[in-house]
This record gives structure tokens, C-alpha cells and sequence, in this order.
């Protein structure tokens, strides 16, 4: 096959027709504005690969987060039910007995409560103040008194 | 044109052909893929990325009246296994070996369990086909902790193919406190009963995934919070309740009675405060128990009363005017034939007051009152105290005891009814008449919902108090009956074991021997040792009915329940911080004693150093036999019973 040939009568065409050597110029331009387009598109395309890369690393974040806070709301309750068996009066007694504490409570005729209404900033506040014997001893000052004060 | 060389064009035109022709091929399939087949494709990519998933809200609590739980839940997981994730023999073995280390689960069987990837599944046409094995159930409800620390093992060891089901499970952190009134679901108690209520919501989730599984938050979905149950507040206060247990312990230690029952309210609302028996159960180990450590026998099963029955009795004869404290009786010396049938007092005397009759228990004179009363109006009195009737406790089944009507009386029920023989009541039904005595007449439900809290908005939905029934027409007969009623616990008295240093104690013992249905007559030594009380007696802080069955090494109720009444009135009088009658400084020091050690006593919780405001139910309505709504005390002929009687059949 004769290359040169058809290159030759190529040459010899464009020489001819001056006005292909505009439409070689016409064909940078669309080979830039091409290549700009392709650009615009490869970054596009890059940034949303790039956000939905980031938005899946945040989702399996959060998913870890929220797996963590499920983990700690089943702790919290089981914590909770573990505390109230802990503070229920037959726990309390058994270490009461095991320890030997020689804890006393007062009887009625040794405590004193006074409640006390009043408003501070327009809301209701009650306030209880118990005065209570710590004993019974009778030595000059019979009563150590205690005074509590009680905020609801 | 850029040539005029023919091969030139030629190879422009097959290639603008060939392009042409690819670009009409996929404008084409994309048309079909978009369009033709749109609906297609979207379902099975969304079946692909779209799951779903049930969620379920946690079951709604119970609690006492301060908010002390009585029933919760704990988590507690499912440990499960893909046996076709579980990729080589080593992981097999690690995993078994690290299950029957921790859940003692033989190693054996659960390694074959995991490397048996297939099973056999029976299809539509009937044939069997084999399908690979993707779940099987290593552990159920495993404990938080344990669960925690398993995974964590897991993660360290890199074995793939295990999950974890996460729920939660009922759980009673006071055990045996208050169990058989909580019972348990699919069988008695309040929390069957209170099923609806508690019962969280179910929603059902759809939500889209990734590649990998996880959710996607930007994703779209259906996505919605389950709502948990409304939690539950009873009238019951738990250290009372540690307070009353503790007590019937040691009664069933000293006693080894068959089984034993207190119940505790407060007059003036019907509020239950306690309610306990023995024997009980642990309902967080339920293999453990028997059936009939089950039931609620307080509210299921009935006695007769015996002599706890006759301050009602006395109570109706004062208001209707037969008789006045001082009115005596011929009490024929302790023997008393009628009707061909003897009756014995055990303090024989001639002639008693009904001051006395009260006092000494006398079954003569109360008889004798009763035959005064006629039958239509004992009658009418014991129906008026609730008696055959239920209390308006919300626990099923509960007894209404038995109680014959009027016309199936015979000719000694006149006697018998009202010494407590021939009727049966439940240990409530005597509470709730006790309650009645103790709040000058004033015959209420008993209440054991308090109110009902939503989870989720926090609103509290009080339940209402009924108003109060007055059974007295005569208002002075109250403060009289209760009068009676404290010298019961007076020296003379049958229940001075019942007496507490500084109080005014109303109450009345009973022992009412057991009937023997097969020999058709009644035990000798077995009985039902009862006492049945409030204090203090003019402004009560509760009523307490204590049963005991079949007490072994006495059978009096003034030797068994009253004492037990006193250390359980004692130490709640000392929780509710009720003060004795004459507490001043001075006297205190004076007299006052070191008080028990707290072993006695449980602190109070959440309500520390306050006397819990008294409730204040409505007020009482006019007597539904007023008439003119006057208070002066008009003697009441036959013919008003006989109204009274057919307007009011026991509607009460």
C-alpha cells in the first residue's frame, strides 16, 4: 500500500484549499474545549467518589458510635435493676448483719420535723428541717441535737 | 470535505457506521434497561439494598408507691452462629472450646453443631432438597455481663460467623418480695393483669444498607422509635413490705404454721400498703417452686373468721340501736344450749356488757346479740362490711368467700354467722371491714394501681378513688366500737400480746378451729389463729389482718397473730414515723429505751425524712338511708330493713 501517497495528496489537498488549514486550527480548539470538558468531568466524578468515600467512612462511624450507645443504654439499665436489688432492705439488713454495724434509728418521740412553704423566683420550694436526738444518754445536756435540712 | 481520497472515505464512513451502530446499541439497551425494565430492576436492586427489621419497645415497669421497682428488665442477648461463616475446623474448635469454657455447653456436640453447614429442607412439590444451614442457637438468654465479655473474646480471637440478638427479659431485683401479688405472665398477678398497659410497641424498620450491610443515615426509610410500655405504680411501699416478710418469716419459723397471710392497708383511701404469704416463691426461678406456692391465697382462698367477726356485729347492733355498750347478756355461765346445740365461752361468766362480750370474746353474748339483731338485719349489717362481696382488688380470681343468702339460712346461722362460724372470708375481706371499722364506717374498695405513667411523655394517669360507702347511720358509733375495740388489747383483754407502748391499739383476736370435710366436724387442734387490728386506734395510720394456719403448738390467735401484729405495727409505726400518744421531749428522756438496732427496721427510701402526706380520698357520701340527711340518731323500726333489705340486696 502507498502511504505516502495518500499522505502526499493530503498535503496537496490542504495546499489547495487554504481553508482546511482553519479547520486544523477549529480542531485544537474543540480538542481543548474536549479535553476542559473531560477535566470538569474527572474531577466531578473524583469529588463524588471522594464524598461518598467520606460519607461511607462517616456512616460506618456513626453506625459504630450508635452500636456503642445501644452497648451503653442495655449497661445503663442492667446497672439500674443491678442497684435496686442492691438497695432493697433484705440486701441491706444481710450486710447489716455480716458487717455487724451497730447502726440504731431514731424512735418517732425522738424526732421533730418542721415544713416550711414559701416562693422563691415565683416558684413553690418546701423545705423540711428534722431535728433528731442522736441518743438518750442522760448526762447534763441529755440531747446532741442534729439539725438536717431537707431540700424538695 | 478534508479528502477526496476514496479509501480514506471509505474507512470514515465504516467507522462513522460502526460508531453509530454502538451508540444506537446502547441507546437502545439503556432504553430497555430504563424504561422497559424499569420497574424490574428497581425491586431487585432495593430488595438488595433495602432491609428490614422489627424493633420492639422495653415492657413498661412496675413499681411501688415511692418508685421503688419491683419489676424491671434486664438485657440479655442470643448468642448465634452461621455455620457456613465459620470458615475452617481451628475456628470450630476455638469456638466450641470458648462456649463450653464460659456457658459450660459440651464442646462436642457444639463443635459438630458448627461444622454441619447443611441441612435438608422439604419443598413445595414434596421433596426434600439440601440447603446450606445459615443459623443455629448456641446460647439464649445470656446475661449482659457474660455477653459483653463473650464478644469481647470473640473480637480477640478474630472468629468470624457468631452474632448477637439483643432483647430483654423480666426481672424481679426484690425476688421473693411481694411475689405472688406481681405473679409473672401466663399466670395470676398484676402483671397479667396489667399486660395491655405495660405491652411495648412493635414498629417494623425499613432502612437502606450498603455494600457491607450497614445502615445508611442519608439513606431512605421508614424508620420510627418504639415506644416502650407505661410503667406501673402500685399502693404498695416496699419497706413496709420488707417489714411485713421479714415478720411471717420468723411467725412461720416459730409456728410452722401450713401457710400464713398478712394483708395492710390504710383506712382512709384503701390503699394497700402490704399484702404477703407464706409459703412464697422467687419468680426469677420459677423451676424451682410448687404450684401452690403460687397463688394468691390472701385473695383466692377463704376461712371462717371466728371472733374477728364480732366488733362488725356489735358495731351494726349499736347503730341500729338494740343495744348500747352497757346493755348486758346472760352468757349462761360459759354453756349454752340452742337449738339442741351447745355453745361455750372459754371465760364463762353470767351476766356480760357488750363492753365486755367484746373484751373477753364471748360467743354467747355475741350469739345472743345476733338472735337481738334478727336476721334480717345481721344480715343486712354483715353485707353492709363487704361481707360476700368482692374488694375491688384487680387480681383474678379473687373469692367472695361464702356467704349464704337469707332464705338458706337455718335455724342456728342467726348464732353461728356471728361469731365467725358458717361464713368464709378472705383474709382482703376482713381488711377492707376492718377499714370500714377503723374510719367510722366508711366502706371503701380496696386499691392496689396507684397510677400509670406514660415512658415517653411522662404523664401520670392517677386512678380514681371510689367514693366511700357509710354504713352508720348513727355517726357516735364509731368512736364507741373503736373504744370497744381498744380494750380488747387492755389487761382483761384477749390480745394484750397485740398492746404497743404509747398507742391506743384496736383489734380483736380470733381462733377459729378448722372443719374437716371428710369427717364432717371440725378439728380439735387445727385452726386458724387470726388477728385483725388498727393503730392508732382514733386516727389510724393503717388496719392489718395476720391469718396463721394450722399453728403448730397453740391455736390461738391471741397467742400467735397478736404478737406478730405488734412487731410489725411497731416497726411501721416507727417507718411511718407516727408518733405515740404522749411523745415529748421530757417524756423521751424520761422513758425512752435505745431503740432496736436497724436490723429491725429498714430505712426509708426516696421518701427519707417526710411522713408521707395522707391521702385524702373524697369525702363520704350521705348515708344512702339519711332521709332527711339529719344527723340525730332516730331508732329504726322493722319496716326500714325491709326497704333498706330489698333496695340494697348485698349491692354493696
Amino acid at each position: 500500500m502507498n502511504m505516502m501517497k495518500g499522505k502526499k495528496s493530503t498535503a496537496a489537498a490542504r495546499k489547495r484549499n487554504p481553508a482546511a488549514k482553519n479547520s486544523i486550527m477549529g480542531k485544537s480548539d474543540i480538542l481543548i474545549v474536549l479535553a476542559i470538558l473531560g477535566g470538569i468531568i474527572f474531577v466531578a466524578i473524583n469529588s463524588r467518589l471522594h464524598f461518598y468515600s467520606k460519607t461511607s467512612a462517616l456512616s460506618r462511624e456513626s453506625q459504630k458510635i450508635q452500636r456503642e450507645i445501644s452497648v451503653l443504654e442495655r449497661e445503663i439499665v442492667y446497672f439500674s435493676t443491678q442497684r435496686e436489688s442492691l438497695t432493697s432492705w433484705p440486701h441491706i439488713r444481710k450486710k447489716i448483719m455480716q458487717f455487724k454495724l451497730p447502726l440504731r434509728l431514731p424512735s418517732p418521740a425522738q424526732t421533730y420535723k418542721m415544713t416550711l412553704n414559701y416562693k422563691n423566683n415565683g416558684l413553690d420550694r418546701t423545705e423540711m428541717f428534722a431535728h433528731q436526738t442522736a441518743d438518750n444518754t442522760q448526762n447534763g445536756s441529755p440531747f446532741r441535737s442534729e439539725l438536717r435540712h431537707v431540700n424538695q | 470535505m478534508l479528502t477526496n481520497n476514496d479509501a480514506v472515505k471509505t474507512r470514515i464512513y465504516l467507522v462513522v457506521i460502526f460508531l453509530t451502530g454502538v451508540f444506537i446499541y446502547v441507546a437502545l439497551k439503556l432504553y430497555n434497561v430504563q424504561i422497559t425494565r424499569h420497574e424490574e430492576l428497581y425491586k431487585e436492586a432495593q430488595a438488595q439494598y433495602t432491609a428490614k427489621r422489627t424493633k420492639t419497645g422495653k415492657r413498661g415497669e412496675i413499681r411501688d408507691i415511692d418508685g421503688n421497682l419491683l419489676i424491671g428488665n434486664i438485657p440479655v442477648t442470643r448468642i448465634i452462629a452461621d455455620p457456613c461463616n465459620v470458615e475452617s475446623k481451628i475456628d470450630a474448635q476455638r469456638l466450641a472450646t470458648l462456649l463450653s469454657w464460659d456457658f459450660g455447653l459440651n464442646y462436642g456436640e457444639c463443635y459438630k453443631d458448627l461444622l454441619n453447614k447443611t441441612r435438608m429442607k422439604k419443598i413445595s412439590d414434596g421433596r426434600e432438597v439440601e440447603v446450606k444451614r445459615r443459623y443455629t442457637l448456641l446460647v439464649r438468654e445470656v446475661e449482659f455481663q457474660e455477653a459483653e465479655k463473650f464478644r469481647k473474646k470473640l473480637e480477640l480471637n478474630n472468629i468470624p460467623g457468631v452474632t448477637f440478638e439483643h432483647s430483654y427479659k423480666r426481672y424481679y431485683p426484690k425476688k421473693q418480695l411481694l411475689a405472688n401479688v406481681l405473679g409473672f405472665i401466663g399466670w395470676r398477678g398484676i402483671e397479667p393483669f396489667s399486660a395491655g398497659t405495660t405491652q411495648p410497641e412493635t414498629v417494623r424498620e425499613v432502612y437502606e444498607v450498603d455494600r457491607s450491610g450497614l445502615k445508611l443515615h442519608y439513606g431512605s426509610g421508614h424508620q420510627e422509635t418504639a415506644r416502650d410500655g407505661e410503667h406501673i405504680y402500685l399502693t404498695v411501699s416496699e419497706p413496709i413490705q420488707s417489714i411485713v416478710e421479714e415478720e411471717l418469716d420468723k411467725v412461720m419459723e416459730k409456728w410452722k404454721p401450713k401457710s400464713a397471710y398478712v394483708v395492710m392497708a390504710d383506712p382512709r383511701t384503701g390503699n394497700i400498703m402490704a399484702i404477703a404469704q407464706r409459703p412464697t416463691f422467687n419468680p426469677n426461678q420459677r423451676v424451682e417452686m410448687d404450684d401452690d406456692s403460687w397463688r394468691l391465697k390472701a385473695i383466692e382462698d377463704s376461712f371462717e373468721p371466728g371472733s374477728v367477726m364480732k366488733p362488725m356485729v356489735v358495731a351494726g347492733a349499736l347503730d341500729s340501736g338494740v343495744v348500747t355498750p352497757q346493755t348486758t347478756f346472760d352468757c349462761e355461765n360459759g354453756l349454752w344450749i340452742y337449738r339442741n346445740r351447745s355453745m361455750r365461752d372459754t371465760h364463762p361468766a353470767q351476766m356480760v356488757s357488750v363492753a365486755d362480750i367484746i373484751k373477753h370474746s364471748s360467743n354467747i353474748g355475741t350469739a345472743k346479740i345476733g338472735l337481738a339483731l334478727g336476721e334480717k338485719r345481721l344480715d343486712h349489717i354483715l353485707r353492709s362490711f363487704g361481707i360476700g362481696q368482692r374488694t375491688g382488688i384487680p387480681i383474678k380470681p379473687e373469692t367472695r368467700g361464702q356467704y349464704s343468702s337469707l332464705k338458706r339460712w337455718d335455724g342456728l346461722s342467726i348464732t353461728r354467722f356471728p361469731i365467725g362460724y358458717g361464713v368464709a372470708v378472705s383474709p382482703v375481706q376482713m381488711l377492707r371491714a376492718y377499714c370500714a371499722l377503723a374510719d367510722g364506717g366508711n366502706l371503701r374498695r380496696l386499691r392496689l394501681i396507684d397510677r400509670v405513667e406514660d415512658s415517653a411523655t411522662g404523664n401520670v394517669a392517677k386512678a380514681l378513688f371510689e367514693p366511700p360507702i357509710q354504713i352508720y347511720r348513727n355517726p357516735a358509733v364509731a368512736n364507741q366500737i373503736v373504744s370497744l375495740m381498744v380494750r380488747v388489747t387492755e389487761e382483761g383483754g384477749t390480745a394484750t400480746r397485740a398492746a404497743i407502748e404509747g398507742y391506743d391499739v384496736a383489734g380483736k383476736t380470733g381462733t377459729s378451729r378448722k372443719w374437716l370435710a371428710a369427717e364432717k366436724k371440725y378439728a380439735y387442734n387445727k385452726s386458724f389463729a387470726t388477728f385483725a387490728g388498727f393503730v392508732p386506734a382514733h386516727d389510724p395510720a393503717f388496719a392489718l389482718v395476720i391469718v396463721v394456719d394450722e399453728p403448730v403448738g397453740s391455736i390461738y390467735g391471741g397467742t400467735v397473730a397478736a404478737p406478730a401484729f405488734r412487731e410489725i405495727a411497731t416497726r411501721t409505726l416507727k417507718f411511718l414515723d407516727v408518733k405515740p400518744k404522749m411523745a415529748t421531749v421530757s417524756e423521751v428522756s424520761a422513758t425512752a429505751q435505745v431503740s432496736a438496732p436497724i436490723t429491725n427496721t429498714p430505712p426509708a427510701r426516696r421518701s427519707p425524712a417526710v411522713t408521707r402526706k395522707r391521702e385524702q380520698a373524697p369525702a363520704t357520701t350521705k348515708p344512702a338511708n339519711s332521709g332527711s340527711g339529719g344527723k340525730k340518731f332516730i331508732p329504726l323500726d322493722e319496716s326500714y330493713y325491709q326497704r333498706n333489705y330489698r333496695q340494697n340486696p348485698g349491692s354493696r
